[in-house]
């Protein structure tokens, strides 16, 4: 038996979704030095400023509130996993929020050198773009431990989270 | 899968990501001998010179003139082969 808890607003989704496409674009398809890659650059930056407005005014599970920053919590999800404890977290885990905000600061500072890179005092300045560089290097790194760590919570509590964020349904398993 | 196999397979494409060289990145510096020759053949037709690296097999140049920001290409033998406006 399932029961079916709603969990994220159509918002949040297409930001996630959006954010997905536009990374793996502008990270590995597009020629960084193309028209293309600086517009939608800055789609993303506007996709950022959305989702932390929306992280102040938006639906339950889409504020920081109910997800905060928290070294303790995430350390005590660590010893769940470790225990064998399924804790249920209907919005983002504390190990889930530490890879959110990790993930919202690195591609709102790869945004933000990449505009400065547009601009007439950082224009061809070296280390603006070796910033920017570094930083798409460890948001892919991130990126690939997010899915991984979503697929292996995903399978550690029974509950499909990558399809949670296309559906908004969260299907919680119920003890018989 | 079990925790191993997922840390396992996550570290190999963690490596595998790290170790991919990202697109446009050049494979070796132009010689501060001939940047020294661009710069200042540049300088005197009144650009700034901000950055000379490779790319496509031509060298390119980030500089500014007249408030404009403007990439140009040269050859092997240092001539202006294009003037792209940024």
């Amino acid at each position: 038996m399932e029961r079916k808890k709603y969990v994220w607003d159509p918002l949040v989704r297409l930001f996630h979704w959006s954010l997905v496409v536009l990374f793996v674009t502008l990270a590995l398809i597009l020629d960084p030095e193309s028209a293309l890659h600086v517009k939608l650059g800055y789609v993303v930056a506007g996709l950022i400023a959305f989702r932390v407005v929306w992280g102040l005014i938006g639906t339950r599970h889409a504020r920081f509130t109910d997800f905060p920053p928290s070294p303790r919590a995430a350390m005590e999800q660590l010893g769940d996993i470790a225990t064998g404890r399924k804790r249920l977290h209907l919005g983002h885990t504390p190990l889930g929020a530490l890879m959110i905000y990790n993930l919202l600061l690195t591609i709102g500072l790869i945004a933000l050198t990449g505009w400065m890179m547009g601009t007439m005092r950082f224009f061809g300045v070296e280390w603006v773009e070796e910033v920017h560089e570094a930083l798409v290097g460890w948001a892919g790194i991130s990126v690939i431990a997010h899915i991984a760590a979503v697929v292996y919570e995903s399978r550690r509590v029974g509950i499909n989270l990558p399809k949670a964020m296309v559906t908004g349904y969260k299907a919680i398993p119920q003890e018989e | 899968m079990s925790i191993k196999t997922h840390m396992k397979a996550s570290l190999v494409a963690l490596a595998l990501v790290a170790a991919t060289p990202l697109p446009g990145m050049a494979s070796s510096a132009i010689s501060q001998d001939v940047q020294a020759q661009i710069t200042e053949m540049l300088t005197a037709d009144g650009y700034e010179v901000r950055k000379i690296v490779p790319e496509d097999g031509m060298i390119e140049v980030y500089a500014i003139k007249d408030g404009q920001m403007l990439e140009l290409y040269l050859d092997a033998d240092l001539n202006i082969l294009r003037i792209k406006q940024k």
